[in-house]
C-alpha cells in the first residue's frame, strides 16, 4: 500500500478531479447532462487507453517487423465486438435520449484512399494515431504534445483544401447493415474479421515460436490503478465506451474533428477568417465554429479523455516522464502530426472515426481506411527509421 | 518544473476553452435535434462531426 501511495503523483491526480469536476459542472449546468455523459465516457477512454496502451500504432509496426501479433488480433476482436452490438443499436432508438442512434457512415471515395494512406505512413512518423496521440500527450508525452499540435494544423490545412478534395471521385457511403440487412452485414464482416485474425495468427505462428493465442488475456501484472491492463481488458472496455457514446452522443465515438475546430478557433483569434473556407460553411462545421467549443460532442469527449489519461499516468506515477527528443525525432513528430491532420480530414476520420467507429457502423469506408492505412503504415515503417536509428 | 509547465499549458488551453465558450455562447446544441427539425424556419439535421462533411449523416 506505501509503495502504491508513493508512486501516485498525487498533485497531478488533484488537478485532473478539480478539472473533471469543473467541467462536469459546467456541462450540465450550462450546456446539457448529455454533454457530461459523453464527458465521462472520454473519462473512461482516456483511463481505459492509457491503463492498456491501447494503440494502433505499435500493434501495427509490431506486426509488419516482427509479425508480433497481440495488439492486432485484440484489434480485431474489438472490431468484432463492437460489429455484432452496434447492429443492434444503429438506427434505433437511444436508451438516454428520445431519437434514433447513427452511424459513422461516409464516402467511399478516392480522398479516403489517399488520407488513409497518408494517415497509416504519418502515424508510423510520429509514433501515435489519433487517439494514441491524444491520450499520451495527456499524460505527459511532450514528444506527442508537438505532434498533436502539429496534428491539429494538418487537419486545419485539410479544411482548406477541402473544395478540391470534394471533387475527388466517390461512389458515396456505402453502409453494409442498408446494403445487406442486419444479419447478413454482420455475418460478413465478422467473416472478413476472422480470416484476418488466422491469416495474422499464422503469420505470427510461423515466424514465433512463443506464438499463443491466450497473451491479450493475461491479467498476471494486471493492477487496476497502476496497469498495466491486459488488451482485451482494453478492447472489451473501448468497445463498451464506445456503445455509450453512441448511446448519449447519438453516434459514435469521433477524435479529430476537434482538431480541426480547435486550430481554426485559434487562427481566427489572430485575425484568420476561416468562416469563408467552403468546408466552414458546411452546416455542423459552421456552426460549430460559431458556438461554444464546449457545445461539441467531439471536443467534449476529447477533454474527457485528457483528464481520464492525466488521473490514470497520475495514479500510475507515469506523468511526464522525460523522452528523449532529438532533431530527428522531432521532425517526425512535426511531419507526422501534420500528415495525420491532413489524412485524418482527407479520410473522413482517423483510427477511431473511421476505422473503428466506421467498421462498428457497417460503413464500407471504414474497411477501406483500414487497408490503404495499413499499407500505409507499412511504407511509414521504412520512412520510421530514417528518424529513429 | 518541467511538469508545472506542461501543466500551465495545459491549464491556458483549457482557459481557452472556458473563455471562447463565454464568448460565443450556445446558440444550437447539437445533441439536441433531430433529422428534419424546423427552428426558425430552417432544417436542421443530425450533427456527425466527418471531415470533409460527406457523411450520409449530413444535409449539406
Amino acid at each position: 500500500m506505501n509503495t502504491l501511495v508513493k508512486k501516485i503523483d498525487l498533485s497531478v491526480f488533484i488537478y485532473s478531479i478539480i478539472g473533471t469536476l469543473v467541467f462536469s459542472y459546467l456541462l450540465v449546468s450550462q450546456i446539457s447532462h448529455r454533454h457530461l455523459y459523453v464527458f465521462l465516457i472520454g473519462i473512461g477512454l482516456g483511463v481505459s487507453l492509457y491503463h492498456a496502451s491501447f494503440g494502433f500504432t505499435g500493434g501495427w509496426r509490431n506486426f509488419i517487423e516482427r509479425r508480433e501479433s497481440s495488439s492486432l488480433r485484440a484489434q480485431i476482436i474489438m472490431l468484432g465486438l463492437a460489429v455484432i452490438l452496434f447492429s443492434f443499436f444503429i438506427n434505433s432508438n437511444s436508451w438516454i435520449y428520445q431519437g434514433k442512434m447513427i452511424g459513422a457512415v461516409a464516402p467511399v471515395s478516392l480522398s479516403v484512399v489517399i488520407g488513409s494512406f497518408i494517415f497509416g505512413l504519418a502515424m508510423q512518423l510520429a509514433g501515435g494515431c489519433g487517439s494514441g496521440t491524444l491520450f499520451t500527450a495527456s499524460s505527459g508525452n511532450g514528444k506527442m504534445a508537438i505532434t498533436l499540435i502539429f496534428f491539429m494544423i494538418g487537419s486545419l490545412v485539410g479544411t482548406y483544401h477541402f473544395d478540391f478534395w470534394r471533387l475527388a471521385p466517390s461512389l458515396g457511403g456505402i453502409s453494409l447493415l442498408n446494403e445487406y440487412g442486419k444479419v447478413n452485414s454482420v455475418l460478413l464482416q465478422l467473416s472478413i474479421l476472422l480470416m484476418l485474425y488466422y491469416v495474422v495468427f499464422k503469420s505470427d505462428q510461423k515466424q514465433n515460436s512463443n506464438f499463443s493465442h491466450f497473451d491479450i488475456f493475461d491479467f498476471t501484472n494486471f493492477k487496476l490503478f497502476k496497469g498495466p491492463w491486459p488488451l482485451i481488458l482494453g478492447s472489451v472496455l473501448l468497445v463498451f465506451f464506445n456503445v455509450l457514446m453512441l448511446q448519449a452522443a447519438g453516434h459514435p465515438w469521433g477524435i479529430t474533428f476537434a482538431f480541426s475546430l480547435w486550430a481554426a478557433k485559434i487562427v481566427q483569434l489572430i485575425g484568420i477568417d476561416v468562416s469563408s473556407w467552403a468546408f466552414w460553411k458546411l452546416s455542423y462545421p459552421s456552426t460549430a465554429l460559431e458556438n461554444s467549443i464546449l457545445a461539441d460532442p467531439t471536443t467534449v469527449s476529447n477533454l474527457g479523455i485528457i483528464f481520464g489519461a492525466l488521473a490514470a499516468s497520475a495514479l500510475a506515477g507515469n506523468f511526464f516522464k522525460a523522452s528523449l527528443i532529438n532533431r530527428k525525432i522531432l521532425i517526425a513528430a512535426i511531419l507526422g502530426g501534420f500528415l495525420m491532420g491532413y489524412g485524418a480530414r482527407l479520410s473522413f476520420g482517423c483510427n477511431v472515426g473511421a476505422l473503428f467507429s466506421g467498421i462498428a457502423s457497417g460503413s464500407l469506408h471504414g474497411w477501406v481506411w483500414f487497408l490503404f492505412a495499413f499499407l500505409g503504415s507499412m511504407v511509414g515503417v521504412r520512412f520510421r527509421r530514417v528518424f529513429y536509428s | 518544473m518541467k511538469r508545472i509547465i506542461y501543466l500551465f499549458i495545459l491549464t491556458l488551453c483549457l482557459t481557452f476553452a472556458f473563455l471562447d465558450h463565454d464568448s460565443n455562447g450556445v446558440a444550437y446544441n447539437p445533441l439536441f435535434h433531430n433529422h428534419n427539425d424546423q427552428t426558425d424556419g430552417a432544417t436542421q439535421s443530425i450533427a456527425m462531426p466527418c471531415g470533409l462533411g460527406g457523411s450520409e449523416n449530413h444535409k449539406h
